[in-house]
């Protein structure tokens, strides 16, 4: 495999990736370099990936150096969801709707793995065998943390918008 | 909500997926225009399922961006100064840790020596000890020698006429004593 595949793939993945870490870091810095070593990764592996199943094989290397950073960040480290909209970006956007932004930090203050499975299915529009694959969870478990997931998020929505 | 709560919560969960529709969808609207509570939750699900339809997508900023196109060039580089090194042993990594291993015993080594001059050994101190008795045997003999000298001298001087020769010579030999006692 050439460079010119991989680039493919960083094109059509990068953003994704980007936006996973994002959400389950709360860290523009950290979250670059978590998407950096999982294409790293992925570099290194690029002759063993199933072409055909590089979006999920990204997606839980991401996820899983995400949830690696977290378990080493110290407690009182742990980002706030303020500290998460305040970072520069498209998501911190003054233009956006008190709503959306309510949503974003709505997900962001779920816990795992309710937040990667709102990210990856809600959000990424993934596919349900790909979020499994992506948080190495097995169909059935992906259907029920999501859909407790989803009612967590619409009973803290009922909350702002009785 | 009814007794049918679960089978509502699951089609609400299918309606978010965009999965529900025709019959089920229709059932689903009917029942919530009698339930108060649920017609609140298909609203609050309508409303989550746009909100989140809604939302940016994000975009990666240029930075990752160009360090991601970067990843394959900065891989090869780094493959190319391994194979550098793999061809030229004594610049490999290999090399460089044997070298930095013989090292660390000539650090312990340099860091056991202390600070100031050398202890003497035995042997030095027992050759000083010879060096030392030989010294002193010398001066005794040689004070001996000059006592001699002396006492011939004033000898001499006391039965002849005291010279100019025979006081120099006793001022000679008195400086000669102050200056060894000093």
């Amino acid at each position: 495999m050439d460079s010119r595949i991989f680039h493919q793939w960083v094109q059509a993945h990068q953003d994704r990736v980007w936006s996973l870490a994002r959400y389950l870091l709360k860290d523009a810095s950290e979250a670059e370099d978590a998407a950096q070593e999982a294409f790293m990764k992925l570099w290194d592996h690029r002759h063993k990936i199933d072409p055909e199943r590089v979006g999920p094989w990204i997606m839980r290397v991401t996820r899983n150096g995400c949830l690696d950073r977290l378990r080493r960040r110290k407690p009182e480290t742990e980002l706030t969801d303020e500290q998460h909209s305040e970072h520069h970006g498209p998501m911190s956007d003054t233009q956006q709707s008190e709503a959306k932004r309510w949503l974003q930090r709505a997900i962001a203050g779920l816990r795992e793995p309710y937040r990667s499975l709102v990210v990856l299915r809600d959000l990424q529009q993934h596919s349900y065998q790909e979020v499994a694959h992506a948080t190495e969870l097995s169909l059935s478990q992906v259907k029920v943390y999501l859909h407790r997931a989803r009612k967590q998020l619409r009973e803290e929505l009922a909350e702002v918008r009785p | 909500m009814n007794e049918h709560e679960n089978d509502w919560e699951l089609q609400l969960n299918q309606l978010l997926d965009g999965e529900l529709e025709g019959e089920a969808l229709q059932a689903l609207q009917r029942a919530a225009a009698t339930d108060p509570e649920l017609e609140r939750a298909v609203r609050q699900a309508h409303e989550l399922q746009q909100l989140m339809s809604a939302l940016p997508a994000e975009s990666a900023p240029d930075s990752l961006r160009q360090k991601l196109a970067a990843i394959p060039e900065r891989a090869e580089l780094a493959a190319d100064v391994a194979r550098f090194n793999e061809q030229r042993p004594g610049t490999g990594l290999r090399w460089r840790w044997l070298s930095a291993l013989a090292v660390v015993p000539l650090v312990f080594v340099l860091l056991a020596q202390p600070s100031g001059p050398a202890a003497p050994s035995d042997a030095e101190l027992a050759q000083a000890r010879q060096d030392l008795a030989l010294a002193l045997a010398y001066l005794d003999k040689a004070t001996r020698v000059t006592e001699r000298e002396l006492s011939n001298t004033i000898g001499a001087a006391m039965r002849d006429p005291i010279e100019e020769r025979t006081v120099r010579s006793i001022t000679e030999q008195l400086n000669w004593r102050k200056e060894q006692d000093a």
